[in-house]
């Protein structure tokens, strides 16, 4: 028998009356699953895109967006700590066949990213950059070959498919295997962007221009002459370039889905959530910082325009990604490996960790009895060895479209899934005091602060809303991101696949709920609130 | 038969079922459990273990007259019997018990662990007498039953308060007939935890119990074993692993999650094997697991936040289960 030092209350042992996780372990966890390392080819994307674009001043303007969705994930994660996140939220404040479709969505997107994230990170920007590196610092045009080789389409897929089985391998173990495995290659890759960030502070501009000029066969003033852009930075290209990194801050949520039984305050949860925000931008930031002090926004600018032109003026084997260009900063191999190990043990983390997350959605899916219960199927051990196996060829069929279509044009348009799905959730925070009233009334007083009378998770709610939907339709604007390009039936089927994936989701609810109904059950009670009086 | 369903041309006969567990004095809970009979069509609904609540929170009386408690960071004032009503609700909701003192009180409660646990008890018994009473009036005239039985977190001194009347029966370590053809087996005992609940035994003592339980089965194809620990080496019986302290272990930078389930209640249905095994006890395992044609179902619990989580199934008038949904009232 003990009191609890937040109320006057008397608490008896009880079985789930546990301890809470400190914040710094929580604070830890958020920050290492959010990918720094994804700053070397979003710096790319960015300045490419959106010439003009201020880089660190873009990590401010991604701040606010993260800050919100961030801040809603969290209130909600409070207000009801054991649900496993979004896709209960939005069945239960808006409508099943709401939460159901934008999980859906979500998860298809994070399909995708069994082959993009990989293929990205791992070949294009990560092996790839290393190999040419090494090859410019020894003089080896094998090492340059293979750099190049490698990004054709059958070894692309190849190795796909390689770091697919290494990324799928511990989810056949359990979960342990997966998270310890996962644990690794983000403390690595975390590393290597810190290695990566020194390596720029340690080499000033004059270092940097004079080792480019030697080791790359261009000229650093050439490059920037030849681009012909204007000097200096534009506001509203610096808010589009902010798109590339408020992607990077998915993960600040992992410590939203625990909370102890007796409620708390939790603000162990708001410290590492929002701090999670907070320090990650402070990390993006140093990078991006770090590469304009060494390599100059204004090359860097010029560099991405060249490269991703086509230009014949552009000279160097791999494109202008921030661990490609460190080796002109530091031309140390050891620096070249790491920073480029940074990236690819980040592809291999995240999608260890997506081929998990893609499973539990199943789950979820079979026991609301959406999808068949196969799905859920476990075998001896307890390994949901199905799902994950069919998980699998799935990621081998999107490995196949990433290496051998245009259909990594996708990544642009299928990120949109994740900020419609970030969107939905903001709008279900916003609506949440006034749908589940006595849900919000019997929350901890963090949840239901007030701003002039108006829920806080409102205003946030509603702001986080209307910045992920213009988010949304930035990616894939026409006038603000290169339209897709390749034969019409392929540009329409690239336009088609954000609407084509909600009508799938609202058709496979629809499906799923007609079938059941013809069963006696009616789907609809799912989430629906039972009144007590 | 499913398309004859479809089709229209067979029929059949089922009788709904609903099962919740683990409302933990949740009266929010507990009110909606009665209601469910009504909002999903239910015939008969089944409580499983663990209906008393962790604790007790105080409403002071203070020199100026004015009742005073709080909960979740957030004081609550009363200066009117009206206001300290609704406080109490409020408490009730959330799974608590309210209880009227006075700050001399208070100082002897604190210094008294004897006089807290008598407190506790006396606050259970009368709760559960209240809800069943309750249950009574609300279920009287609609041709609904409802099976409400406790669990490990539940003292024995509530047993004699859990009575059954017309419409509230206590199943527990006795064999009910749902339907004519369906039998239910009902168990609140499991295994040992690190919190020493009430209602917990050795794997082998479990075991016996179940046993004898089990025997007095007559149809064991289409009985239901309502047994609140879950089997282990399933997905419904993962709970966080704990250190010394009981906090939470973090591997990997996930909860860690381990079985807290059953060796005794698993060995029991895959030998018996009855049409369904409800259970509960671990709140963050919601899910199905299949142990030879067994179906497991674990619906979870969220009785804190005031969401009733339950299930809905169907048993065919000729025997079998026909359909099951999971539920987040």
């Amino acid at each position: 028998m003990s009191s609890s030092k937040e109320s006057l209350g008397f608490i008896r042992e009880a079985t789930g009356l546990t301890r809470e996780i400190s914040g710094k372990t929580a604070l830890v966890g958020n920050l290492l699953s959010m990918g720094v390392a994804g700053s070397f080819f979003y710096a790319f994307f960015s300045s490419l895109l959106f010439p003009g674009t201020n880089l660190p001043m873009g990590v401010l303007f991604a701040i606010v967006p993260s800050i919100v969705v961030a801040y809603v994930y969290y209130v909600l994660a409070v207000a009801m700590p054991r649900t496993g996140g979004d896709y209960v939220w939005i069945s239960r404040i808006i409508n099943p066949t709401t939460g159901f479709t934008t999980n859906f969505m979500i998860t298809l997107g994070i399909m995708q990213a069994f082959a993009t994230a990989i293929g990205l990170s791992v070949v294009t920007y990560g092996i790839s950059p290393m190999l040419a590196g090494l090859g410019i610092l020894y003089g080896s045009s094998d090492l340059v070959n293979l750099a190049l080789y490698i990004l054709k389409p059958m070894p692309t897929f190849v190795i796909i498919l390689v770091f697919q089985l290494i990324a799928v391998a511990p989810n056949f173990i359990g979960t342990k295997a997966t998270f310890g495995a996962a644990w690794v290659m983000f403390i690595i890759s975390a590393a290597g962007a810190f290695v990566t960030m020194f390596a720029f502070l340690s080499a000033p501009q004059a270092v940097f221009v004079s080792n480019f000029n030697s080791l790359s066969g261009m000229n650093y003033s050439d490059v920037i002459a030849k681009a012909g852009l204007p000097a200096g930075f534009s506001l509203q290209n610096t808010l589009y370039g902010a798109i590339f990194t408020i992607l990077s801050y998915v993960g600040f949520s992992f410590s939203s889905y625990y909370s102890g039984e007796i409620k708390r305050v939790a603000r162990s949860q708001l410290v590492a959530i929002i701090g999670s925000v907070l320090l990650f931008s402070v990390f993006i930031g140093g990078v991006y910082a770090a590469a304009y002090y060494s390599v100059g926004a204004d090359f860097l600018n010029a560099i991405s325009n060249l490269a991703g032109t086509g230009s014949s003026s552009y000279a160097l084997p791999v494109a202008p990604s921030l661990n490609f260009l460190v080796l002109f900063a530091t031309p140390n191999p050891a620096v070249v490996v790491l920073s480029g190990i940074a990236l690819v043990a980040m592809g291999i983390g995240t999608v260890m960790v997506y081929y998990y997350t893609v499973v539990r959605n199943l789950f979820a899916w079979s026991f609301d009895r959406v999808m068949p219960s196969w799905f859920a199927r476990l075998d001896k051990r307890g390994i949901p060895t199905v799902g994950i196996a069919v998980m699998w060829l799935i990621s081998v069929f999107f490995a196949l479209l990433y290496a051998f279509t245009v259909f990594t044009q996708f990544l642009l348009y299928m990120t949109v899934l994740f900020t419609i799905g970030m969107a939905v959730a903001c709008l279900s925070g916003a609506i949440f005091p006034y749908r589940r009233k006595a849900l919000f009334e019997s929350s901890p007083e963090i949840v239901r602060k007030k701003m002039g009378g108006v829920p806080l998770i409102t205003v946030f709610g509603a702001i986080g809303f209307v910045l992920m939907a213009f988010l949304s339709y930035a990616a894939v604007s026409p006038a603000i991101t290169a339209p897709p390009s390749g034969p019409p039936v392929v540009q329409a089927i690239i336009y088609a696949a954000v609407p084509l994936t909600i009508i799938m989701g609202i058709v496979i609810y629809q499906v799923a709920y007609h079938y059941r109904k013809s069963k006696g059950i009616d789907m609809n009670l799912l989430f629906q609130e039972i009144p007590p009086e | 038969m499913d398309l004859g369903v479809l089709l229209g041309v067979v029929h059949v006969t089922t009788t709904r079922v609903f099962f919740a567990t683990d409302v933990h004095g949740s009266e929010r809970c507990f009110l909606k459990f009665i209601n469910a009979s009504k909002f999903y069509k239910a015939k008969i609904l089944i409580l499983g273990g663990d209906i008393t609540g962790k604790m007790v929170m105080p409403i002071v009386r203070k020199k100026d007259g004015s009742w005073r408690s709080q909960m979740f960071g957030n004081e609550m004032v009363a200066t009117s019997e009206e206001q300290t009503l609704k406080i109490e609700k409020e408490i009730r909701n959330s799974g608590y018990y309210p209880f009227r003192t006075t700050e001399a009180e208070m100082v002897e409660l604190r210094s008294d662990k004897a006089k807290v646990d008598a407190l506790f008890t006396r606050m259970m018994c009368e709760t559960v007498t209240r809800w069943v009473e309750i249950a009574r009036q609300r279920l009287t005239g609609t041709g609904a039953v409802c099976y409400i039985s406790p669990g490990n977190d539940d003292r024995l001194n509530i047993d004699q308060y859990l009575v059954s009347n017309e419409v509230v029966i206590n199943p527990e370590m006795k064999v009910v007939h749902l339907t004519p053809r369906h039998e239910m087996i009902s168990l609140g005992y499991t295994n040992q935890t690190p919190w020493h609940s009430p209602r917990e035994v050795a794997e082998e003592k479990l075991e016996q119990m179940i046993s004898s339980l089990a025997e007095q089965v007559n149809d064991m194809p289409n009985a239901i074993f309502n047994l609140h620990c879950p089997p282990a080496h399933t997905v419904i019986d993962q709970a966080p692993k704990l250190d010394v302290t009981l906090k939470p272990v973090i591997s990997g930078g996930q909860i860690e999650m381990m079985g807290a389930g059953s060796n005794a209640v698993r060995d029991a249905i895959e030998k018996h094997q009855p049409v369904l095994g409800l259970h509960g006890h671990v709140h963050e395992s919601k899910g199905v697991a299949k142990i030879g044609p067994t179906i497991c179902l674990n619906p979870g619990s969220e009785y804190g936040e005031g969401i009733l989580r339950g299930l809905i199934f169907e048993l065919e008038e000729e025997g079998g289960l026909r359909n099951y949904m999971f539920t987040s009232g």
